[in-house]
């Protein structure tokens, strides 16, 4: 007889194997239509298995689109933004959790509103303002725009850690005599680590993925994600060149997957000590 | 240890950002904004260019998708941007760009009398030539809206070639069974506009009037194939290029329009004189066909303009012409290089079309996006059985009187 336990066990399983088909699925689809040749991509009947399977969209990719370059450009952007970004956001995030005043509320709601404006609404004056201070094509200027990029929804995340962090525990430690940096860098800071590591993963992804600023406010300087829209044109200009859209998909895709695996367990715990604090 | 590690990254991210000397610590003579960066002979032809010409050309690889495209495009061009120089624009952006006085004339330097003429009239009139008269483009290379036939099919139901509307019927029809169709369509409603105005052109119509009765035959002619013969599935209004091909490439399709010189099928071991090969495009009230280019541009904000007329000098000469067939397969746009092609059933194919079709430029208006899907949408509509060819044609000369 099938206890109640059992059957739990076999509702979670399903709905587990349910979600990671749904999640999984069109990674693998995008794997195997990057190692299928272009002339069996769209084969009737769908074959999920590729009957000649292929490296050379990668071979053709690594040699034809000047991946070393981007790698590296992807690399400077994005660890820069994310060391610099983050000692931004902590320090504001303490100051809109720790102190009280209009000035202060209406900035962080301009923070907040930033996030709803779409790229579209504010890339053509942006784009004129950049070329007017020559940040236009430079690495300053990219960096700057995914600092702006990342800025709000980071200190959305910090703040509301901050406010969770009892105030009390600041209180001890200045009765213990320790002055306002050796707080923030010795009790605040430590207490911070989680949700730090957290928003510096979600930035990562998030940089990685951004593909509207590197488009539009650099020419020279180019990132794997602007990649994907660059490979060859069929022999007619007008069809896409799926096989190696899916072989560049796969080589935006594994930084991240590798990414977060490493981290897997700092994700973890900064999402979980966010979820009870809140 | 992982939060070290993470922070090693970080740190080493910095300092590489600090100690990077940026990318464009080289001089160059002028920037060129292209498409074609990724193919894999774009350096055997950026050598030769600069060899030349004595250029020195700082490459910029641009978006392949063509919205991102056209977005990025129009932003570099309507503020005055003076980074790039040269660009590669295709009909879409032509007409959008042609009159808005971002693109330098070419006429006085590159395009003169000594080749103009050399260059498809019509296209040129129809695609580059701005309202006042400016050339404002070279053509990179002529392509056609080439007719493709699968000669197994041919053979099989006993025509040797189809060079009339009643032989296109009649193969259509035979070809039409076992779950197979006589013609395969790429109908999704930005793609089918070629086809819409293919027929149109081969019946004799007016893209931009709807109240010509050739345009109702057309789409009559449409209608029925799905409808009345049943040659053609209305399953193809999701199809784009690519499936049309794999249809065509699997037996599914017996004929088809489609540009490009056939590597597709090439590639997919379906070529060939007793396979899938380019045909002579049958005529109906006409014999017409549809040819495309991408056009080299000067952007007006240009600070190289001396070394950008020479670019384009080279770009617009036989040895550019000649570079291009041979690095990119580009079919050369002018007629007189094109004659010094080796003899082979494409290039033989492509000099019938320009001598015995009626060769025309795509019709294209400013909004031109905007105007194809519209067109395409109640195409898709009319094919469906939900609006009568009546209330698309009404629709369609709507359209035409909103946008042209």
């Amino acid at each position: 007889m099938i206890t109640r336990f059992k059957l739990e066990n076999i509702f979670k399983w399903i709905i587990a194997l349910t979600v990671s088909f749904i999640i999984l699925f069109p990674l693998y689809w995008i794997f195997i239509s990057s190692i299928t040749p272009a002339g069996e991509l769209f084969q009737r009947p769908i074959k999920y298995i590729p009957e000649n399977p292929t490296l050379s969209n990668y071979i053709y990719l690594i040699k034809n689109t000047g991946l070393y370059d981007k790698i590296i450009s992807t690399f400077i952007i994005i660890t820069t933004t994310l060391l610099i970004s983050t000692i931004i956001c902590v320090m504001a995030a303490y100051s809109f959790a720790r102190y009280d005043s209009i000035g202060l509320k209406i900035a962080f709601l301009f923070i907040l509103f930033s996030m709803l404006i779409p790229n579209v609404v504010t890339a053509r004056p942006l784009y004129d303002f950049m070329r007017k201070v020559g940040l236009y094509d430079t690495y300053t200027g990219l960096i700057i725009l995914y600092i702006s990029r990342v800025i709000p929804f980071t200190v959305l995340i910090l703040r509301n850690f901050v406010s969770n962090i009892p105030i009390t525990i600041e209180e001890a430690a200045a009765i213990d005599g320790a002055d306002f940096s050796q707080t923030i860098f010795h009790i605040i800071l430590p207490l911070m680590k989680p949700a730090i590591a957290t928003v510096s993963i979600t930035n990562f992804i998030m940089c990685l993925n951004e593909f509207f600023i590197p488009l539009f406010y650099a020419n020279n300087i180019q990132v794997l994600s602007t990649a994907i829209t660059q490979l060859p044109l069929q022999d007619n200009m007008y069809s896409v060149p799926w096989d190696l859209v899916s072989s560049m998909g796969w080589i935006i895709i594994l930084p991240i997957i590798i990414f977060v695996s490493v981290f897997e367990k700092q994700i973890m715990e900064g999402i979980m000590a966010g979820g009870v604090k809140a | 240890m992982r939060s070290n590690l993470f922070l090693v990254i970080l740190l080493a991210g910095l300092i590489l950002a600090l100690v990077n000397p940026g990318v464009m610590a080289q001089e160059y003579d002028l920037t060129l904004y292209s498409i074609m960066t990724t193919d894999q002979d774009f350096d055997d032809w950026l050598a030769d260019l600069e060899k030349e010409t004595g250029l020195k050309v700082n490459v910029i690889a641009a978006p392949t998708n063509s919205d991102t495209r056209q977005q990025k495009v129009t932003t570099v061009l309507s503020s005055g941007d003076s980074s790039i120089d040269i660009l590669e624009i295709n009909d879409e952006m032509s007409s959008s760009f042609k009159n808005t006085g971002w693109l330098e004339p070419l006429q006085a330097k590159v395009l003169t009398d000594e080749i103009i003429d050399y260059f498809p009239e019509g296209y040129m009139e129809d695609m580059i030539t701005s309202r006042s008269g400016d050339i404002v483009g070279v053509p990179g290379y002529s392509g056609y809206l080439a007719f493709w036939v699968d000669q197994e099919k041919l053979d099989k139901y006993g025509f040797e070639t189809i060079d009339t509307k009643e032989d296109f019927i009649a193969f259509a029809k035979a070809a039409s069974e076992d779950g197979n169709f006589g013609y395969g369509g790429s109908w999704e409603r930005t793609y089918v506009f070629n086809e819409i105005a293919t027929f149109v052109n081969l019946f004799g119509g007016d893209y931009f009037d709807w109240t010509n009765s050739a345009n109702r035959e057309a789409i009559q002619f449409m209608y029925d194939m799905v409808h009345k013969w049943e040659v053609t599935p209305i399953e193809q209004i999701g199809d784009k290029y690519e499936q049309m091909n794999q249809k065509f490439i699997d037996g599914k399709y017996a004929m088809i329009f489609m540009w490009g010189t056939g590597t597709e099928y090439r590639n997919a071991g379906r070529y060939g004189e007793d396979q899938i090969h380019i045909a002579m495009v049958p005529e109906f009230e006409t014999r017409s066909i549809f040819t495309d280019s991408w056009s080299y541009v000067l952007n007006s904000a240009s600070e190289n303009k001396e070394a950008a007329y020479k670019f384009l000098q080279y770009v617009a000469s036989e040895q550019g012409m000649l570079s291009a067939w041979e690095n990119f397969d580009r079919y050369p746009a002018r007629s007189d290089v094109a004659k010094k092609l080796p003899d082979n059933e494409i290039t033989e194919m492509y000099n019938r079309y320009s001598e015995e079709a009626v060769v025309r430029g795509r019709p294209m208006v400013p909004q031109t996006m905007e105007f194809i899907t519209q067109m395409g949408t109640i195409f898709q509509q009319v094919m469906q059985n939900q609006i009568t060819i009546d209330e698309f044609l009404v629709k369609a000369q709507g359209f035409v009187e909103e946008y042209k």
